[in-house]
């Protein structure tokens, strides 16, 4: 599991997931999300087309890190997510709780920076 | 496609864990299993696996999880066994949070397992919890 940073020049955070996001993927990558996605003080888009694999560790990261975005105003925004974690996200029954985008248009768009 | 049995054990180790799910994965994709029986076995497994090693055990021993997965043709049955508390998989309801303020971080695990499996049964059998799963390709999905 991996996180890498696209773009620091933008009015939201904008990073990006590669690998599985499991109990071992989130145990690698949670601190550094964590400080690259609430360090900023504004939204954040996650990049996740590179995730082929999420289970429940990997959500609940995913709902934390959303939770104290909307505490202080701001949004987290998924990107083009797999076609499997997207179903993932759906059964667990948070997929309206989390915005999915399938552009960076329409991921601003969602958080209404753009 | 015909039929293929892998059967193995792991400790009570989340380290073991995503090794395990490797293994099954590796074994369903050399037998051409569809993608998305593939991705849910794992999914499946990863969920059982995780809450076994959490919960089902009161001592720090080592304890051996029993993992059986049969294809054949569109479909798996996996079992999974292990000798900790029982557990009774009706006792536990997930929340339906209608906002992030309202939404638990954890407690998702279960109602993946059911979601994304077609059977899914626990049941107490010589002392030892006994999961039984079946996962089919969705009839949408076949031509993939």
């Amino acid at each position: 599991m991996e996180l890498s940073i696209i773009s620091e020049d933008k009015p939201y955070s904008y990073v990006k997931l590669s690998g599985r996001l499991d109990t071992a993927g989130v145990d690698t990558v949670e601190t550094q999300f964590t400080a690259a996605t609430l360090g900023n003080a504004k939204s954040a888009v996650v990049d996740m087309s590179e995730v082929d694999f999420m289970a429940s560790m990997g959500i609940r990261m995913l709902v934390a890190a959303a939770k104290r975005l909307a505490g202080d105003g701001d949004k987290l925004v998924l990107l083009n997510p797999h076609e499997f974690v997207d179903e993932t996200m759906k059964n667990a029954d948070l997929y309206m709780l989390i915005p999915v985008a399938y552009s960076e248009e329409e991921a601003v768009t969602l958080l209404g920076v753009g | 496609m015909g039929g293929a049995n892998l059967s193995f054990s792991i400790p009570n180790s989340l380290e073991e864990v995503t090794p395990a799910c490797c293994r099954i994965e590796t074994f369903l994709n050399e037998h051409d299993a569809h993608p998305r029986v593939v991705y849910c076995t794992q999914l499946v497994f990863e969920e059982l696996a995780t809450n076994i090693i959490r919960h089902a055990f009161s001592d720090d021993q080592r304890h051996e999880i029993s993992i059986g997965v049969m294809l054949d043709n569109d479909s798996v049955r996996m079992t999974v066994e292990d000798d900790g508390d029982a557990f009774d998989p009706d006792s536990w309801q997930p929340d339906s949070p209608g906002s992030l303020e309202e939404a638990e971080l954890g407690g998702r695990g279960l109602l993946l397992v059911r979601r994304m499996s077609d059977d899914f049964s626990i049941n107490r059998e010589s002392d030892r919890n006994v999961c039984r799963v079946k996962i089919t390709v969705p009839a949408e999905n076949k031509e993939q």
